[in-house]
């Protein structure tokens, strides 16, 4: 396991770098001042200076790249000044709320998806599968940032049962802090739910549909366990290891459909950071945000790789 | 009967996409003046004058669409056929050469796999601006990799049959063989593909759009969106047909691929697009 | 005395591209407590079909038509779909002809083994276990492997494993459809010593669908030798195989190498078997018959008992050795 894990982190090196390499790319081909790249469009003349003194901006390509990389080594992201902190502490900050909001949507749409994928697989081709593949592409088709302004149109305008947006109230009538923002959470999650459900329901429908064919569950038939009991234990367990797969190689667009979502939502997270960092043009904020969502994405495969060992005892890492 | 009701996801897909078509193309002339200049009373609901309703600035959401729905299939067409041509080329000469050059393409295709693609889309778009054609391009240029990777298992597989042999033995040259020989006959499933990323990117642009992120001079469904996003209340028609036609033209996609996709996989029979 | 086992008439038929397909084509037999049946037949004649249907297994496309199936006199074709879950396993139980892939790979075999034991018989988890130890040792496994995953086992401890399942509920009767087709020589041999062993240990009624007929003469006090669908002869395991009562029994066993005589002509069945879309109106088998008469291909043979338990669907069942002297027939039957 060990030499397994020393394996996964020479393989996460490159992409990390990568991901650096396109981020100092930019900073030297983007039209005027790198210097201003760096710092933001906010930030005052004598940091832009400053900045332009530590970095070594007058120097050869390589040897910036070089200071370049011992910084971020030392996790500095650089200086938000749109708000007036650190881009690292802002970035770790906000994403908790994002942590909150996917897990939890994340929990849900991959317990109700799969089990619609496997329902719709038992039921392959009658009216229950129909509907349920159909139902699903057409949310499939549905921008995630539409779906969650139809949901404010229906939950907080016209009914007004749920708040539209924001983690927290100013007032909040003696309720408990997490019942608060349980509340809040509540739409945009409901939201990332939608948006992420037909992907596992398609896929634990395909799956299931293929493990449906294999020789052990004509044998779970033969025991006389109930068709139930085949396809939601036996058909189910196996046919999630492609699910599994799938959601570790879906987590960058798991962060995607986040940033939107929490911007209709203006649930701060980082995606509600990326987005009032666009329209501040706070350009270290958006570098480093792209950074730390390839980490994200980096740390999630890990675990969810972890998973799979568990999941498949055939794997054995060597 | 059996066997048109068979076919009723593909008619569905096509006649959506050749309806999105012929609005693109009629635009001009069911909406002559530029959709962006505000001639009508503002905040309209729907109605005979206006079917789609007005904006808080008095411009027609129906106009606005319609000349939005050009920007879509420009993304659609544009993003998706930059990353069929670049995904075919390097996926094609990964599995066709092997080696060292399979070894350096293919991780390539993983660590793209990895970024996360609207953070860096986003980026791009926000340090050198929000050219219509350089975020078609940037949009093209991050979606290759899935391309790529099924074309590289394609020629894995077809590098080995008669027609592709037979090219080589007769003294064809590698380039020929691969582009002429072994390509097409493995195209299918990348074809299949490039229908999924059209639908992702219009997506892509109409996120980009909503982020605020799109060239304001040109009228597009995402750009209806964000503007309709301060009016939920009060005109939410603003925000209800744009979606529509988004979820329109990405059916047709779905549909379409989905067909394409079951024909080249006969064991996936009556799956979902 | 009453069977254990009693198919009558049974009709199955595959739903599939070309048309309905005829798997199965009326037929009967019996099985008694304790007694063994072999099942032979060239690949395709329905041996695995007739097998499935016995559980009501049959693949989606496939269906019985028509027919009984008794067992202990209960009719499995019109019971419930809960009445046949309960008699699967605990009355009937099979191995399938893949023992490879016939287990879940991604559970342990002793968990597999407990919940078929659990869910059919009120026992605890402890008890199931220990039941599954004991028939571990039975079949010839360390039960200090029961915790072990599919992948784990070699081919031979996963057949065995698989007949260890299939003990879990004590069955009365077995169903083991090619039990040795993935296995090496020395393997084959085990697995059919085991057989033979449980058996005789438990009164088990047996089925076994094999290929190899010298382990069915060996195993099996009867034999059903399936052509194209139907039973073309049946009977008494050494009678049946060595005075044969129909053409194609005659050829099957002169196309196996005997391993005690010496014998220097080895013949093959010319031909194919026909196709079950569009199968032969009359004899089934007198497109290949080396000894085909004209009424062969206009008459369909009825199932005729050629002796007590003995019976053949051949048109001269009772005159064949005058048949195959290539005599002239006296009086041909109409
Ligand atoms: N699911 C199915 N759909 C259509 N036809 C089928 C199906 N299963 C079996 N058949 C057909 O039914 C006939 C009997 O098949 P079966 O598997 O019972 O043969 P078998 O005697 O067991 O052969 P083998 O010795 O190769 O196992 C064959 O002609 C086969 O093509
Ligand atoms: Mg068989």
């Amino acid at each position: 396991m060990l030499r397994y894990l020393a394996r996964r982190i020479l393989q996460i090196f490159p992409v990390v770098l990568l991901a650096v390499m396109m981020n100092f790319l930019l900073i030297n081909l983007a039209p005027g001042d790198p210097a201003v790249v760096m710092a933001g469009e906010h930030a005052p003349v004598e940091y832009i200076a400053e900045l332009r003194k530590s970095y070594g901006l007058d120097a050869p390509v390589l040897e910036r790249l070089g200071t370049y990389l011992v910084k971020l080594m030392h996790g500095d992201l650089g200086y938000s000044f749109a708000y007036r902190r650190p881009v690292l502490e802002l970035l770790l900050e906000r994403a908790q709320a994002t942590m909150l909001l996917v897990l939890i949507s994340q929990f849900f749409s991959i317990l109700l998806g799969t089990w619609l994928g496997a329902y719709a697989a038992r039921h392959h081709n009658r009216i229950a599968d129909k509907l349920i593949s159909y139902g699903t592409i057409l949310l499939y088709c549905m921008p995630i940032f539409w779906i969650g302004m139809m949901l404010i149109m229906i939950f907080a305008v016209k009914l007004q049962w749920l708040p539209s947006s924001g983690m927290t109230s100013f007032m909040s009538f003696g309720r408990p802090r997490w019942i608060d923002i349980a509340i809040h959470m509540i739409l945009p999650a409901t939201c990332l739910f939608l948006h992420t459900l037909p992907i596992y329901a398609k896929l634990a429908r395909a799956s299931v549909l293929e493990v449906a064919r294999e020789d052990f569950i004509t044998t779970a038939r033969a025991i006389g366990f109930s068709e139930r009991v085949v396809y939601m234990r036996h058909a189910l367990r196996n046919a999630l290891l492609p699910t599994v797969t799938v959601a570790g190689l879906s987590l960058s667009a798991l962060l995607t459909g986040a940033l939107l979502v929490e911007t209709v939502f203006a649930w701060p997270g980082l995606g509600r950071l990326m987005f009032e960092a666009v329209s501040a043009r706070d350009y270290p904020v958006l570098m480093g945000g792209f950074l730390f969502a390839t980490l994200l994405v980096i740390i999630g495969n890990f675990i969810v790789d972890v998973i799979y060992t568990y999941l498949d005892p055939r794997v054995i890492y060597s | 009967m059996r066997s048109l009701a068979r076919e009723t996801p593909l008619i569905l897909g096509l006649a959506l996409l050749a309806f999105m078509v012929a609005v693109a193309l009629l635009a001009p002339a069911l909406y002559p003046s530029n959709p962006l200049f505000s001639n009508a009373p503002p905040m309209q609901p729907p109605d005979w004058a206006y079917p789609l309703g007005t904006d808080h600035t008095g411009r027609d959401v129906a106009a606005m669409l319609a000349w939005g729905t050009r920007v879509s299939l420009l993304f659609a067409f544009g993003a998706a056929g930059i990353s069929l041509v670049c995904g075919t080329v390097l996926g094609a000469i990964s599995g066709y050469f092997g080696g060292l050059v399979d070894d350096v393409l293919s991780r390539l295709f993983e660590m793209f796999n990895i970024v996360p693609r609207l953070f860096l889309i986003i980026l791009v778009v926000a340090v050198f601006g929000s050219y219509l054609w350089l975020t078609v391009a940037i949009v093209g240029l991050t979606m290759w990799p899935s391309n790529a990777r099924i074309m590289r298992a394609q020629v894995l597989t077809l590098k080995s049959r008669g027609y592709a042999q037979a090219a080589i033995v007769s003294g064809a040259g590698p380039f020929t063989v691969l582009f002429s020989h072994v390509v097409p006959n493995g195209i299918g499933p990348v074809m299949a593909n490039s229908m999924l990323q059209m639908a992702y990117a219009v997506l892509t642009e109409a996120g980009l759009a909503f982020l605020g992120l799109s060239d304001p001079n040109i009228a597009s469904w995402g750009q209806v969106l964000y503007w309709g996003q301060g009016f939920i209340a009060s005109a939410p028609w603003m925000i209800i047909f744009p979606g529509l036609a988004i979820a329109m033209l990405l059916m047709s996609f779905h549909l379409i691929g989905g067909t394409l996709q079951e024909r080249l996989d006969p064991r996936q029979q009556g799956a979902m697009a | 005395m009453s069977h254990l086992l009693e198919v009558a008439g049974l009709r199955i038929d595959f739903t599939t591209r070309r048309g309905s397909l005829g798997a199965v084509n009326d037929i009967s037999f019996t099985l008694r407590a304790g007694e063994s049946l072999g099942l032979v037949g060239e690949s395709g004649c329905g041996k695995s079909t007739t097998a499935y249907a016995l559980m009501r297994l049959l693949p989606g496309n496939g269906r019985i038509t028509a027919g009984k199936v008794l067992i202990d006199g209960k009719d499995i074709v019109a019971a419930s779909e809960d009445e046949v879950r309960r008699i699967r396993w605990q009355d009937i139980a099979i191995v399938f002809q893949n023992a490879m892939t016939a287990l879940n790979p991604v559970r342990r075999i002793g968990d597999q083994m407990v919940a078929a034991l659990t869910e059919h018989q009120p026992v605890s988890r402890a008890e199931a276990l220990d039941r599954a130890r004991a028939i571990f040792e039975k079949v010839g496994l360390s039960p200090s492997r029961l915790m072990n995953y599919p992948h784990e086992f070699s081919g031979g401890m996963k057949q065995r494993a698989v007949i260890a399942l299939a003990l879990m509920c004590q069955p009365r009767i077995l169903l083991a459809d090619e039990p040795t087709t993935a296995l090496d020589v020395v393997a084959q041999r085990q697995v059919l010593e085991l057989l033979a062993g449980l058996k005789a240990e438990f009164g088990l009624s047996l089925i076994l669908i094999s290929h190899d007929i010298s382990a069915v003469a060996e195993l099996c006090d009867r034999v059903a030798v399936m052509y194209a669908g139907q039973i073309a002869e049946e009977g008494p395991t050494r009678e049946t195989l060595l005075n044969p009562r129909h053409p194609y029994t005659r050829g099957l066993v002169a196309s196996i190498p005997s391993i005690y005589d010496e014998i220097t002509t080895l013949s093959s069945i010319e031909g194919v078997p026909p196709d079950l879309v569009n199968p032969p109106l009359a004899c089934r088998f007198a497109p290949r018959c080396p000894h085909a008469q004209p009424i062969c291909a206009q008459v369909p043979p009825p199932m005729v008992e050629v002796a007590p338990g003995r019976r053949s669907r051949c048109h001269f069942a009772t005159q064949f050795d005058v048949l195959i002297a290539g005599k002239e027939i006296a009086n041909v039957p109409t």
